[in-house]
Protein backbone atom coordinates (compact mmCIF):
# COMPACT_ATOMS: atom_id res chain seq x y z
CA UNK A 1 0.00 0.00 0.00
CA UNK A 2 2.56 2.33 1.25
CA UNK A 3 4.50 1.15 -1.70
CA UNK A 4 2.07 2.40 -4.27
CA UNK A 5 1.42 5.79 -2.56
CA UNK A 6 4.85 6.71 -3.03
CA UNK A 7 4.75 5.67 -6.88
CA UNK A 8 1.66 7.56 -7.37
CA UNK A 9 3.46 10.84 -5.53
CA UNK A 10 6.12 10.14 -7.54
CA UNK A 11 4.87 9.59 -10.87
CA UNK A 12 2.39 13.17 -10.18
CA UNK A 13 5.27 14.54 -9.60
CA UNK A 14 7.00 14.15 -12.97
CA UNK A 15 6.15 16.61 -14.93
CA UNK A 16 6.81 14.24 -17.99
CA UNK A 17 4.30 12.13 -16.39
CA UNK A 18 2.20 15.11 -16.17
CA UNK A 19 1.93 16.42 -19.27
CA UNK A 20 1.30 12.72 -21.45
CA UNK A 21 -1.83 12.35 -18.58
CA UNK A 22 -3.27 16.07 -18.88
CA UNK A 23 -3.55 15.41 -22.86
CA UNK A 24 -5.98 13.33 -22.29
CA UNK A 25 -7.92 15.22 -19.65
CA UNK A 26 -8.18 18.15 -21.76
CA UNK A 27 -10.89 17.72 -24.35
CA UNK A 28 -13.32 16.28 -21.84
CA UNK A 29 -12.54 19.50 -19.46
CA UNK A 30 -12.81 22.08 -22.60
CA UNK A 31 -16.36 20.05 -23.40
CA UNK A 32 -17.49 19.73 -19.74
CA UNK A 33 -16.69 23.72 -18.81
CA UNK A 34 -17.72 25.05 -22.72
CA UNK A 35 -21.28 23.22 -21.66
CA UNK A 36 -21.44 24.79 -18.04
CA UNK A 37 -20.61 27.91 -19.01
CA UNK A 38 -22.67 28.38 -22.08
CA UNK A 39 -26.04 26.71 -19.89
CA UNK A 40 -25.22 29.35 -16.86
CA UNK A 41 -24.80 32.27 -19.09
CA UNK A 42 -28.27 31.94 -21.43
CA UNK A 43 -29.84 30.56 -17.87
CA UNK A 44 -28.38 33.81 -16.16
CA UNK A 45 -28.76 36.31 -18.91
CA UNK A 46 -32.69 34.97 -20.78
CA UNK A 47 -34.17 33.16 -18.07
CA UNK A 48 -33.25 33.93 -14.48
CA UNK A 49 -35.82 36.36 -13.34
CA UNK A 50 -35.33 40.30 -12.64
CA UNK A 51 -34.12 41.50 -8.90
CA UNK A 52 -37.50 43.39 -7.80
CA UNK A 53 -35.16 45.97 -6.66
CA UNK A 54 -31.47 45.75 -8.52
CA UNK A 55 -33.52 45.40 -11.77
CA UNK A 56 -31.43 43.65 -14.35
CA UNK A 57 -27.69 45.12 -12.78
CA UNK A 58 -27.95 41.75 -10.40
CA UNK A 59 -27.17 39.74 -13.80
CA UNK A 60 -23.86 40.69 -13.13
CA UNK A 61 -23.38 38.18 -10.32
CA UNK A 62 -23.25 35.57 -12.88
CA UNK A 63 -19.88 36.75 -13.07
CA UNK A 64 -19.12 38.34 -10.00
CA UNK A 65 -19.37 35.79 -7.50
CA UNK A 66 -17.76 32.76 -9.93
CA UNK A 67 -15.06 35.16 -10.02
CA UNK A 68 -14.71 36.35 -6.83
CA UNK A 69 -14.69 32.63 -5.20
CA UNK A 70 -11.97 31.42 -7.77
CA UNK A 71 -10.07 34.45 -7.46
CA UNK A 72 -10.00 33.22 -3.29
CA UNK A 73 -9.55 29.70 -3.85
CA UNK A 74 -7.05 30.06 -6.70
CA UNK A 75 -4.77 31.71 -3.91
CA UNK A 76 -4.97 28.55 -1.77
CA UNK A 77 -4.22 26.40 -4.87
CA UNK A 78 -0.71 28.41 -5.69
CA UNK A 79 0.20 28.89 -2.20
CA UNK A 80 -0.22 24.70 -1.43
CA UNK A 81 1.79 24.55 -4.32
CA UNK A 82 4.08 26.99 -2.64
CA UNK A 83 4.37 24.68 0.33
CA UNK A 84 4.61 21.16 -1.74
CA UNK A 85 7.75 23.13 -3.98
CA UNK A 86 9.15 24.54 -0.50
CA UNK A 87 8.83 21.55 1.80
CA UNK A 88 9.18 18.55 -0.48
CA UNK A 89 11.13 20.19 -3.73
CA UNK A 90 8.89 18.48 -6.00
CA UNK A 91 9.48 20.34 -9.17
CA UNK A 92 5.46 20.10 -10.78
CA UNK A 93 4.23 21.66 -7.71
CA UNK A 94 6.86 24.64 -8.53
CA UNK A 95 5.26 25.08 -12.01
CA UNK A 96 1.44 24.86 -10.63
CA UNK A 97 2.42 27.68 -8.37
CA UNK A 98 4.14 29.65 -11.29
CA UNK A 99 0.92 28.93 -13.64
CA UNK A 100 -1.35 29.40 -11.35
CA UNK A 101 -0.44 33.22 -10.24
CA UNK A 102 -1.47 35.01 -13.75
CA UNK A 103 -4.73 33.63 -14.08
CA UNK A 104 -5.52 34.40 -9.86
CA UNK A 105 -4.51 37.52 -10.94
CA UNK A 106 -7.04 37.58 -14.18
CA UNK A 107 -9.80 36.92 -12.22
CA UNK A 108 -8.97 39.34 -9.17
CA UNK A 109 -9.42 41.94 -11.49
CA UNK A 110 -12.20 40.64 -13.42
CA UNK A 111 -14.10 40.63 -9.89
CA UNK A 112 -12.50 43.87 -9.01
CA UNK A 113 -13.88 45.15 -12.10
CA UNK A 114 -17.59 43.18 -12.56
CA UNK A 115 -17.81 44.69 -8.93
CA UNK A 116 -17.04 48.57 -9.80
CA UNK A 117 -19.58 48.47 -12.94
CA UNK A 118 -21.83 46.85 -10.70
CA UNK A 119 -21.50 48.88 -7.71
CA UNK A 120 -22.37 51.93 -10.01
CA UNK A 121 -26.24 51.53 -10.89
CA UNK A 122 -26.38 49.60 -6.94
CA UNK A 123 -24.20 51.89 -4.63
CA UNK A 124 -24.30 54.70 -6.55
CA UNK A 125 -20.21 54.83 -7.00
CA UNK A 126 -17.83 52.66 -8.90
CA UNK A 127 -15.41 52.11 -5.88
CA UNK A 128 -14.88 52.92 -2.24
CA UNK A 129 -12.29 52.22 -0.02
CA UNK A 130 -14.39 49.86 2.32
CA UNK A 131 -12.54 46.62 4.04
CA UNK A 132 -13.90 43.71 1.04
CA UNK A 133 -12.94 45.95 -2.09
CA UNK A 134 -9.49 47.31 -0.63
CA UNK A 135 -8.62 43.69 0.41
CA UNK A 136 -9.71 42.28 -2.64
CA UNK A 137 -7.10 45.15 -4.37
CA UNK A 138 -4.44 43.34 -2.07
CA UNK A 139 -4.70 39.98 -2.94
CA UNK A 140 -4.56 41.47 -6.67
CA UNK A 141 -1.04 43.19 -5.65
CA UNK A 142 -0.35 39.91 -3.96
CA UNK A 143 -0.74 37.73 -7.26
CA UNK A 144 1.15 40.60 -9.01
CA UNK A 145 3.86 40.25 -6.20
CA UNK A 146 4.29 36.49 -6.89
CA UNK A 147 4.43 36.97 -10.87
CA UNK A 148 7.08 39.94 -10.59
CA UNK A 149 9.11 37.55 -8.07
CA UNK A 150 8.97 34.43 -10.57
CA UNK A 151 10.96 36.83 -13.29
CA UNK A 152 13.08 38.52 -10.60
CA UNK A 153 15.80 36.14 -10.17
CA UNK A 154 18.50 34.79 -12.51
CA UNK A 155 18.55 31.84 -10.32
CA UNK A 156 15.23 29.74 -11.28
CA UNK A 157 15.66 27.65 -7.85
CA UNK A 158 15.75 31.17 -6.01
CA UNK A 159 12.80 32.82 -7.85
CA UNK A 160 10.67 29.60 -6.57
CA UNK A 161 11.50 29.84 -3.00
CA UNK A 162 10.54 33.77 -3.24
CA UNK A 163 7.36 32.73 -4.41
CA UNK A 164 6.17 30.01 -2.41
CA UNK A 165 7.34 32.46 0.58
CA UNK A 166 5.15 35.55 -0.99
CA UNK A 167 2.85 32.91 -1.51
CA UNK A 168 2.40 31.63 1.63
CA UNK A 169 2.84 34.71 4.15
CA UNK A 170 -0.11 36.03 1.39
CA UNK A 171 -2.35 33.70 2.67
CA UNK A 172 -2.99 35.40 6.03
CA UNK A 173 -5.10 37.39 3.51
CA UNK A 174 -7.69 35.21 2.52
CA UNK A 175 -9.48 34.61 5.56
CA UNK A 176 -9.11 38.59 6.22
CA UNK A 177 -11.39 38.80 2.82
CA UNK A 178 -14.09 36.06 3.61
CA UNK A 179 -14.47 37.45 7.47
CA UNK A 180 -14.29 41.74 5.81
CA UNK A 181 -18.30 41.63 5.18
CA UNK A 182 -18.93 40.58 8.67
CA UNK A 183 -15.86 42.09 10.77
CA UNK A 184 -16.64 45.82 9.24
CA UNK A 185 -19.42 47.68 8.66
CA UNK A 186 -19.08 48.05 4.56
CA UNK A 187 -20.68 48.76 1.80
CA UNK A 188 -20.46 44.90 0.42
CA UNK A 189 -22.96 42.84 1.67
CA UNK A 190 -22.40 39.32 3.37
CA UNK A 191 -22.06 36.16 1.96
CA UNK A 192 -25.43 35.13 -0.06
CA UNK A 193 -24.33 31.43 -0.28
CA UNK A 194 -22.95 29.79 2.93
CA UNK A 195 -21.90 26.47 4.07
CA UNK A 196 -23.98 26.67 7.58
CA UNK A 197 -27.67 27.88 6.24
CA UNK A 198 -29.70 27.99 3.38
CA UNK A 199 -28.88 30.65 0.84
CA UNK A 200 -30.33 34.05 1.09
CA UNK A 201 -31.45 33.84 -2.71
CA UNK A 202 -34.12 32.60 -4.51
CA UNK A 203 -33.88 29.12 -6.48
CA UNK A 204 -34.73 30.81 -9.73
CA UNK A 205 -32.06 32.96 -9.17
CA UNK A 206 -29.78 30.29 -7.56
CA UNK A 207 -29.79 27.29 -10.13
CA UNK A 208 -27.78 29.83 -12.59
CA UNK A 209 -25.84 31.16 -10.56
CA UNK A 210 -24.66 27.31 -9.02
CA UNK A 211 -24.00 26.48 -12.62
CA UNK A 212 -21.42 29.52 -13.58
CA UNK A 213 -20.12 28.36 -10.31
CA UNK A 214 -19.09 25.17 -11.45
CA UNK A 215 -18.17 26.25 -14.76
CA UNK A 216 -15.97 28.32 -13.42
CA UNK A 217 -14.26 25.74 -10.78
CA UNK A 218 -14.14 23.68 -14.31
CA UNK A 219 -12.07 26.84 -16.07
CA UNK A 220 -9.71 27.46 -13.40
CA UNK A 221 -8.59 23.80 -13.75
CA UNK A 222 -8.70 24.08 -17.69
CA UNK A 223 -6.68 27.06 -17.70
CA UNK A 224 -4.22 25.74 -14.58
CA UNK A 225 -3.50 22.90 -16.94
CA UNK A 226 -3.36 24.70 -19.98
CA UNK A 227 -0.94 27.60 -17.95
CA UNK A 228 1.18 24.26 -16.36
CA UNK A 229 1.61 22.61 -19.50
CA UNK A 230 3.29 25.73 -20.96
CA UNK A 231 5.55 26.11 -18.22
CA UNK A 232 6.78 22.57 -18.23
CA UNK A 233 7.79 22.39 -21.67
CA UNK A 234 9.34 26.11 -21.00
CA UNK A 235 11.69 24.92 -18.09
CA UNK A 236 11.77 21.32 -19.47
CA UNK A 237 13.15 22.49 -22.67
CA UNK A 238 16.71 20.99 -22.53
CA UNK A 239 15.68 17.50 -21.89
CA UNK A 240 15.62 14.61 -24.26
CA UNK A 241 11.64 13.93 -23.93
CA UNK A 242 10.59 17.42 -24.24
CA UNK A 243 13.12 17.58 -27.61
CA UNK A 244 11.20 14.44 -29.07
CA UNK A 245 8.14 16.10 -28.70
CA UNK A 246 6.23 16.10 -32.34
CA UNK B 1 -32.14 45.34 -19.53
CA UNK B 2 -34.17 48.45 -18.11
CA UNK B 3 -31.67 50.90 -18.32
CA UNK B 4 -29.00 48.81 -17.00
CA UNK B 5 -27.72 47.43 -20.38
CA UNK B 6 -24.68 49.33 -20.36
CA UNK B 7 -23.66 48.25 -17.04
CA UNK B 8 -24.44 44.35 -17.81
CA UNK B 9 -23.09 43.95 -20.99
CA UNK B 10 -19.55 46.15 -20.43
CA UNK B 11 -19.35 43.36 -17.57
CA UNK B 12 -19.80 40.82 -19.42
CA UNK B 13 -18.06 41.83 -22.88
CA UNK B 14 -14.88 42.30 -20.57
CA UNK B 15 -15.20 39.18 -18.74
CA UNK B 16 -15.49 37.12 -21.90
CA UNK B 17 -12.36 38.91 -23.43
CA UNK B 18 -10.24 37.77 -20.28
CA UNK B 19 -10.90 34.92 -20.15
CA UNK B 20 -10.64 33.81 -24.10
CA UNK B 21 -7.44 35.64 -23.49
CA UNK B 22 -6.83 33.22 -20.49
CA UNK B 23 -6.98 30.05 -22.39
CA UNK B 24 -5.50 31.27 -25.86
CA UNK B 25 -2.27 32.55 -24.59
CA UNK B 26 -0.95 29.17 -22.72
CA UNK B 27 -1.83 27.25 -26.16
CA UNK B 28 0.06 29.63 -28.33
CA UNK B 29 2.74 29.48 -25.81
CA UNK B 30 2.69 26.04 -26.40
CA UNK B 31 2.32 25.92 -30.06
CA UNK B 32 4.94 28.45 -30.80
CA UNK B 33 7.59 26.44 -28.27
CA UNK B 34 6.47 23.15 -30.26
CA UNK B 35 7.29 25.10 -33.81
CA UNK B 36 10.59 25.85 -32.53
CA UNK B 37 11.39 22.58 -31.19
CA UNK B 38 10.54 21.00 -34.51
CA UNK B 39 12.59 23.85 -36.35
CA UNK B 40 15.63 22.61 -34.12
CA UNK B 41 15.36 19.18 -34.17
CA UNK B 42 14.91 19.68 -38.61
CA UNK B 43 17.76 21.68 -38.33
CA UNK B 44 19.74 18.92 -35.85
CA UNK B 45 19.42 16.35 -38.41
CA UNK B 46 20.16 18.39 -41.39
CA UNK B 47 24.12 18.27 -39.81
Amino acid sequence: MWQFVREWFHRLGSPRWFYRASSSWLPWLTILTGGLLTVGLIWGLGFAPQDARQGNSFRIIYIHVPVSMLALAGYYVMAMAGAVALIWRIKLAEMVMVAAAPLGAALTFLALLTGAIWGKPTWGTYWVWDARITSMLVLLFLYLGVIALSHAFTSRDTAYRACAILGLVGTVNIPIIYKSVDWWYTLHQPATIKFTSAPSMHPAMLKPLVVMILGFYCFYALVLILNTRAEILNREQRTSWVKELP
Amino acid sequence: MGGHGTYVWSAYAISIVVLIWLVVAPLRRCSKFLAANDRRRQQGGAK
